[in-house]
């Protein structure tokens, strides 16, 4: 009777953690191919076209000496993070290969620190919606520098699992650009909200949505239902 | 460290609900000048509500265009020196993506609602159900 109670309980868990797992396989595909899109969408910038999809509604800053060049460093650093992001999240693949991991690692902290948060920051002055989506981009890209600096202070001081907690919150907040184009459309087709009140609430809602997602998913996967681990790095 | 994370959270929603209220409560609200009784969200809740969704059947929307930071579809752009409590004046523009065109010229016939729209300035008005048949005879000669 014992037996099949710790059989049962067995499978129960091992049941729960399957699905975890395929839910973060799903999870996981879902967000490389929305990455890629937005990757490949924002690859048209490179063209350095004045007349093209976000530059229509910049064309008074399009020759601006500050604006242009902060736009231009803010699309290619923001298109590298994009795209590193999600390939840092396959265990396997960075159990293998850790000097790669590293390399991409450094590759999207530097990126995030030096430019693409520092240019969002001057960018958010320039925000379509006035001064509510300047203040919701100003906090964004604050976030994004402290989470991004807290993952590399986590990883000096060899606590791995802080370390994953600081990055999945980090790349939440750069994934705020997929999530951003999701919902304006969604907004805009669903609902009856006038366009300013949709470019003001998506500022917010792009990234406060993705953080409050990530935490949930760290407090599932990583607290709940993982059996507690001592990550040390070699 | 999680205090500070969960107040900062909390004070980004409090700012995000108050960023929601002033968008939706502009202070300098478009009105008609007359006795500010038709305001320019009235006009948008009507037009969304009455004219975009028949105008709607006139245009293809691109999907891959609509990922983007601008909100794709109609909108309405309020004539408030022309416009008075009687009729609303003004101009709708199609958007895909952040590429956003004129569509056509509007007159709302307010007391009554009745829309009546023209595609260019020279034309007369037509009514709406006339306006999205014509054309669709366009579109259908095209």
């Amino acid at each position: 009777m014992n037996i099949r109670k710790i059989m049962n309980a067995f499978q129960s868990k091992l049941y729960k953690v399957k699905m975890v797992d395929t839910l973060k396989g799903i999870s996981w595909l879902m967000m490389t191919l929305l990455a890629c899109f937005l990757f490949v969408i924002t690859a048209e910038y490179l063209t350095f076209q004045p007349d093209i999809n976000f530059l229509l509604v910049k064309q008074d800053l399009i020759f601006d000496t500050v604006w242009r060049p902060t736009f231009y460093l803010h699309v290619i650093s923001g298109m590298l993070v994009i795209l590193i992001g999600p390939f840092q999240f396959i265990k396997k693949f960075r159990n293998k290969n850790l000097n790669l991991h590293r390399l991409l690692g450094k590759t999207y902290v530097y990126a995030i620190l030096l430019i693409a948060a520092p240019t969002g920051l001057i960018m958010a002055f320039y925000a379509e919606g006035g001064w509510w989506s300047t203040w919701a981009f100003i906090i964004m890209s604050l976030l994004w520098f402290y989470t991004t600096i807290m993952a590399v202070v986590k990883i000096k001081q060899k606590d791995i699992k802080s370390h994953q907690k600081w990055m999945y919150r980090s790349y939440a907040l750069s994934f705020a650009a997929v999530t951003l184009r999701l919902l304006v459309p969604s907004m805009s087709y669903w609902t009856t909200f006038s366009e300013e009140f949709i470019i003001v609430s998506t500022a917010w809602l792009s990234w406060m949505i993705n953080l409050l997602f990530v935490e949930i998913f760290i407090h599932f996967s990583m607290g709940a239902l993982k059996p507690k681990q001592n990550l040390t790095l070699k | 460290m999680k205090k500070i994370i969960a107040i900062s959270f909390v004070t980004a929603v409090l700012l995000m609900f108050s960023s929601f209220y002033a968008s939706e409560n502009p202070s300098t609200d478009e009105s008609n000048g007359d006795s500010g009784v038709v305001s320019n969200s009235q006009v948008w809740e009507y037009m969304h509500e009455n004219v975009f969704t028949e105008l709607n059947s006139l245009v293809a929307y691109d999907k891959h265009k609509s990922f983007s930071r601008c909100p794709s579809g109609f909108s309405q752009h309020m004539d408030d020196e022309n416009s008075t409590t009687s009729f609303v004046v003004g101009q709708i523009t199609f958007a895909q993506g952040c590429n956003r065109n004129d569509f056509c010229h509007y007159k709302v016939d307010w007391k009554n609602k009745v829309t009546f729209l023209k595609k260019n300035e020279k034309d007369d008005f037509v009514a709406l159900e006339t306006f999205v048949k014509n054309e669709e005879k366009k579109i259908a000669k095209i």
